[in-house]
């Protein structure tokens, strides 16, 4: 006997849970299946980044339309987020980069964005001890922020609960036979639903094939470090995308700094073990951007996930098999959009038209028009 | 800085496993995290159990002296506060070591980390002045410093006896020793020798609470009955400053997580281990375990363990020879006796279940 549903969903990430959430807030039945634990993909190794400086129209809708639900979410929960708005500041050393910042802000305000070209003068007074060497000024937007994707995913999945909806982990996907309705194999029974959403994450284009749908999506390896805690004295997340650049913020929790970079060259594959030489690399290159960094003790490592497209927009929609949605490959920006995905997706599968424009997250677009801040 | 072998911990088990490792000419580095080579063995102060072969009636401390001695006048290279904080792919060790982090690469590595003190659950278990044994034996044997005045000790294993001893020895009270099963579990030597001190030795007694609002000033103490359960109306409130607790080892693995080892559940042996066969070798080819680590025992047999892991990496770096696998045999036969007796039943099973486990 299948365990009857409106919706299953596949994937206990960010993606499925807040999508699970919106769809439950609508009366549908929903069934979240996880074959871990919430959190164990991607979602649970991400950095808790939220920034709404992007050059493409979709992303920078989703993203503002993310930051307005993540200012409230806390108090729909009844619990902290650890929501903080402290921006992101995008450094510039290089004319190319300049000029390149300098156009997407003009794209990002002509949205609403309030977002600004500043000095190198004026980033230090944001990032007291910023290092000015070669800075010819940054991109700074005060409205980004950070959030904590563990007590996200939690929110959402009491919300879920809450409103009738069941989660069940470790309940690993193994096929799906579409006849009139789903019917989703899992290592723990069978479940049916007339609408399954994709939301596996590295595992995107795999439970895809599971229904003969193809998706573009490539998971990449992408690690990251987290430091001992120091008293607040950062407020935006810092943005360096030299080719031996690297991101990092501090917690606002916790005063944690915690940060990664993308490695050149790429590390495709769905392999998260650590290395020695991003530690010793992003120690480096967190000290160079922020020399007063060098007496902070590093107190884990991790890897993780970037599952990329290859424009880097995530792929949104409903498949070329009706009511197989797909919502994947976030390609990095997966937890800062989920809010925004989850509720407009959400619309989209009760019928509803999306209340923001997602046709250039389309899965059956051609992929030409890249996302230029990835 | 490249090596043959490299040596995580500087207990008995890696010093000796560092001098086999010399002694056939291996390029050799021994890494551990204190001040001073010795591992659990500079604060022992006792004199050891075991056979006349393995140090017995030395007391800990000399044991260690003995073998820092040894590697001394070796071509062992020694970094002494330096933790190993990962194990990476192609056998890089990164280190943190002086305020830096380093890494020194490795073609083999033994992981001789030793154990990690267990806790228990229990009301303000997190005021100043609860403490391990293992804590207690390092304020007042390594740096003479007084853990407390009165102490209540918990569990009757030998360490919990022979911590006792040696807080008696340093002029602390111990009016009372509780141990929740119905028997005390270490030797009868140990326990009369404190119980003719004046310590009393409450079997089938657990703690319920420490007291205190900034540091331990008192522990309620009270009788369970056959399910281990807390008897009510047996409650007593005692005046202590110190609340010991010695109630078990187990393996200190986190590297051998991260390094990616088959890891087994064996609670005779302390809890999570990596598997290992009697050579010492685990599912990580060139990569090997000996001492606490690979199940919780002694300095004797974390000696011999040593040895045997380290001759097995001499095999796998210069390839097996005849001469190699006769000594490891015999050094195999020699744990295998020390293992026979009464005493090591329990380990015994536990290695017989990990051994079972393809
Ligand atoms: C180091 C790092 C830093 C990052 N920093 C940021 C950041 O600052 N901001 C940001 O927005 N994004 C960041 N990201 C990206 C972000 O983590 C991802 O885009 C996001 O978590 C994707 O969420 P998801 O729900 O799609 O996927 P996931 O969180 O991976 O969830 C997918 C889930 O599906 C489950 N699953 C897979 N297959 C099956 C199956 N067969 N059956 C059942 N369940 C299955 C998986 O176990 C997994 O839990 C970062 C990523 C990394 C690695
Ligand atoms: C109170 C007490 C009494 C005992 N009495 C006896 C006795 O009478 N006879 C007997 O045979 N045995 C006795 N033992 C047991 C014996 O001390 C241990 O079994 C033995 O020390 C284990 O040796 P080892 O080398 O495996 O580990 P250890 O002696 O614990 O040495 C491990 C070393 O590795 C270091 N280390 C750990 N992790 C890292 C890292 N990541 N990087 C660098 N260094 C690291 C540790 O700090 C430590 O120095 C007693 C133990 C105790 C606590």
């Amino acid at each position: 006997m299948a365990r009857p549903f409106d919706v299953v969903i596949i994937g206990g990430g960010i993606i499925g849970t807040a999508t699970g959430y919106y769809l439950a807030r609508k009366g549908l039945k929903v069934a979240v299946l996880e074959k871990g634990f919430l959190t164990s993909g991607s979602t649970g190794r991400c950095i808790g980044g939220i920034r709404q400086q992007f050059t493409t129209r979709s992303s920078i809708l989703i993203a503002m339309e993310s930051v307005r639900i993540f200012k409230t979410l806390g108090e729909e929960f009844g619990f902290d987020i650890e929501w903080h708005q402290g921006g992101y500041l995008f450094l510039a050393h290089s004319e190319e980069k300049e000029r390149a910042y300098k156009r997407a802000i003009e794209v990002q305000r002509k949205f609403g964005l309030e977002v600004n070209y500043i000095t190198g003068e004026e980033a230090r007074e944001i990032v007291p001890g910023l290092n000015t060497d070669g800075l010819l000024g940054a991109a700074y937007c005060p409205h980004d922020g950070q959030a904590n994707p563990f007590l996200v995913v939690d929110g959402y999945a009491r919300g879920i609960k809450q409103r009738g909806g069941s989660i069940f982990t470790f309940t690993p996907v193994t096929a799906i036979h579409k006849a009139r309705h789903f019917r989703i194999q899992t290592g723990k029974g069978d479940f049916e639903a007339p609408v399954v959403v994709n939301a596996a994450g590295p595992w995107v284009a795999e439970i895809g094939a599971m229904v003969g749908v193809e998706i573009p999506a490539q998971p990449e390896r992408h690690e990251a470090l987290i430091t001992e805690r120091r008293s607040l004295f950062m407020e935006p997340m810092i943005v360096d995308y030299r080719p031996d650049g690297c991101y990092f913020q501090q917690l606002h929790s916790t005063g944690q700094l915690i940060g990664c970079y993308t490695p050149d060259p790429k590390v495709p594959g769905r392999d998260v073990s650590s290395t020695s030489e991003f530690l010793r690399e992003m120690g480096r290159r967190m000290v160079r951007i922020l020399p007063k960094l060098g007496e902070i003790r590093v107190l884990r490592q991790w890897a993780g996930s970037y599952t990329m497209s290859p424009d880097g927009s995530p792929i949104v929609g409903e498949s070329g098999v009706e009511g197989f949605y797909i919502a994947g490959a976030m390609s990095g920006h997966g937890f800062m959009f989920g809010p925004g995905i989850g509720r407009c997706l959400a619309e989209l599968i009760v019928g509803n038209e999306s209340p923001i424009d997602l046709s250039e997250f389309r899965p059956d677009r051609e992929f030409v028009r890249a996302e230029a801040l990835k | 800085m490249r090596y043959q072998l490299g040596i995580v911990g500087g207990g008995p088990a890696g010093m000796m496993a560092a001098l086999i490792g010399d002694r056939f000419g291996i390029k050799t580095i021994l890494i551990d995290d204190n001040p001073a080579l010795g591992g659990q063995l500079i604060k022992q102060t006792h004199k050891f159990f075991g056979s006349k072969d393995h140090y017995c009636g030395y007391r800990g401390f000399q044991i260690g002296s003995i073998l820092r001695e040894e590697i001394a006048k070796s071509k062992v290279e020694v970094i002494t506060s330096a933790t190993v904080t990962g194990i990476y792919p192609g056998f890089i060790l990164g280190l943190h070591h002086k305020e830096r982090y380093q890494e020194v690469g490795c073609d083999a590595v033994i992981v001789a980390t030793g154990a990690k003190e267990k806790f228990l659950i229990f009301e303000n278990n997190d005021l100043p002045g609860v403490y391990g044994a293992g804590a207690v034996q390092t304020l007042m044997n390594v740096y003479g410093v007084f853990p407390g005045r009165r102490a209540l000790m918990i569990g009757s294993g030998n360490i919990g006896l022979i911590v006792t001893y040696q807080l008696l020895q340093a002029g602390v009270e111990v009016p009372f020793l509780v141990e929740i099963l119905p028997e005390i579990g270490g030797w009868f030597v140990h326990a009369a020798k404190i119980a003719r001190a004046g310590t009393r030795i409450l079997t089938s007694h657990t703690i319920i609470s420490a007291l205190g609002e900034e540091e331990v000033e008192g522990a309620v103490i009270a009788k369970v009955d056959d399910q281990f359960h807390p008897v009510s109306g047996s409650e007593v409130t005692i005046d202590v400053d110190l609340i010991c607790l010695a109630v078990g080892l187990s393996p200190l693995s986190d590297l051998l997580w991260q390094v990616g080892c088959r890891m087994e559940f064996i609670p005779e042996l302390g809890g999570y281990l990596a598997w290992h066969n009697e050579r010492m070798e685990t599912t990580v080819p060139g990569l090997y375990v000996a001492g606490d680590v690979a199940g919780i025992e002694e300095a004797t047999t974390a000696m011999l363990e040593g040895k045997v892991a380290a001759i097995s990496a001499v095999s796998h770096l210069l390839g097996p020879s005849d001469e190699l696998s006769a000594m490891q045999r015999e050094i195999i036969r020699e744990l295998d006796d020390l293992r026979s007796g009464d005493f090591s039943q329990v380990v015994s099973r536990g290695l017989r279940r990990l051994y079972d486990r393809p």
